[in-house]
């Protein structure tokens, strides 16, 4: 049983994949009615919910065709960036929605656990059973994307840690 | 304008995002919690407030339903099965049984019939899933018409006075009602206590 904080929580994340907050909901009505219906009674209640999300999710996106979830290479990355290589970009505050609705399904869900749960790379790896590499790659690709998409004057990068 | 690292202002978007009520008592009430069930305290004060609190509400409650009879609630019904019909979720048990699919649903209080008002010949069952109409666990069946070729959703919940209200029943002489959201009509009606919400394409 998930109480309201709990169900808050998941409801966000549910946002952060559909970036839709009527979708959101009925993609937790989902998960929850899912959750009941296995009886499940998970160790990990709450990482058991998010795993039943995430997949609903990939598969409504797969039926619908909304999105492709890519695999992601890993070539040609450089070797010496981590979470620090999002820490160090500043935005408008203004901009929040429209990175969300820029980035896709996946790296919103990085930002996520990044920015809401306080995730280290290993845990967002551990959270999506991919292995850390893979986060690494998505958070590089992630960031040159926002650096292309948008102005220098609503997206600056700190010269720090890199 | 106002800048910050991505971080803050990413995590205060999103913790800016929240159920409403109404929602999280759907969800709530679909996991089994009521509304308000935190009066396990002893004390006769608790019990004396959490009774006077609990007629406040009755009377207000009536008071609310007899102004405006039901339409709220149908029009949220309504609007609940239009929107999950849009959506066409895949089915959880396939075939054109009834007795196939009722063994599917092995989780539900009440086992899903037929309606008087729904001609076998007339459509073909293709279907079900597990759903919910205003938290309360329902069945969706999916269904074909044999004429037109329209697919159409029929919930079937268990009908409970206190959370459906008066909804009209077959067995007192009663039509469905009709509601319209997203572009469908839905005839809900109540039979054999079992209450029923059917999509169709409006004409």
């Amino acid at each position: 049983m998930y109480d309201k904080e709990t169900l808050q929580k998941l409801f966000r994340y549910c946002y952060s994949l559909t970036c839709n907050e009527p979708d959101a909901y009925d993609l937790l009505q989902s998960a929850v009615e899912k959750y009941l219906k296995s009886r499940n009674t998970a160790q990990q209640p709450i990482a058991y919910i998010r795993r039943i999300i995430h997949n609903q999710f990939v598969d409504d996106c797969r039926r619908q065709k909304i999105v492709q979830f890519e695999t992601i290479e890993e070539d040609n990355l450089p070797t010496d960036f981590d979470m620090q290589t999002l820490e160090s970009v500043v935005i408008n505050e203004d901009l929040a929605d429209k990175v969300l609705q820029y980035l896709d399904p996946g790296e919103r869900e990085i930002i996520y656990f990044w920015a809401v749960e306080g995730f280290s790379t290993s845990q967002i790896a551990d959270q999506l059973d991919v292995p850390r590499g893979t986060v690494l790659s998505k958070i590089y690709r992630m960031r040159k994307k926002l650096i292309e998409k948008f102005d220098s004057e609503s997206l600056s990068i700190l010269e720090v840690g890199l | 304008m106002k800048t910050n690292n991505m971080k803050k202002i990413m995590g205060e978007h999103i913790n800016g995002k929240s159920l409403s009520d109404d929602q999280l008592d759907q969800l709530m009430s679909l996991q089994g919690i009521k509304k308000d069930a935190t009066s396990t305290r002893s004390s006769v004060r608790y019990r004396w407030a959490a009774s006077m609190v609990f007629v406040v509400t009755v009377l207000l409650t009536a008071l609310y339903f007899n102004l405006s009879p039901n339409l709220s609630l149908d029009a949220r019904i309504g609007a609940e099965v239009a929107k999950n019909h849009i959506k066409l979720k895949p089915l959880e048990v396939q075939s054109s049984d009834l007795a196939v699919v009722r063994k599917y649903f092995t989780e539900l209080d009440f086992t899903p019939i037929e309606s008087a008002l729904i001609k076998p010949l007339d459509k073909t069952l293709l279907g079900g899933r597990y759903c919910s109409i205003q938290g309360v666990t329902a069945a969706q069946l999916r269904l074909k018409d044999n004429k037109t070729g329209q697919i159409q959703s029929l919930y079937e919940t268990i009908y409970t006075p206190d959370v459906f209200k008066n909804l009209p029943k077959l067995e007192e002489g009663k039509a469905p009602i009709t509601v319209y959201s997203g572009g469908l009509a839905v005839d809900i009606w109540v039979e054999k206590g079992i209450l029923f919400a059917l999509t169709r394409d409006v004409q």
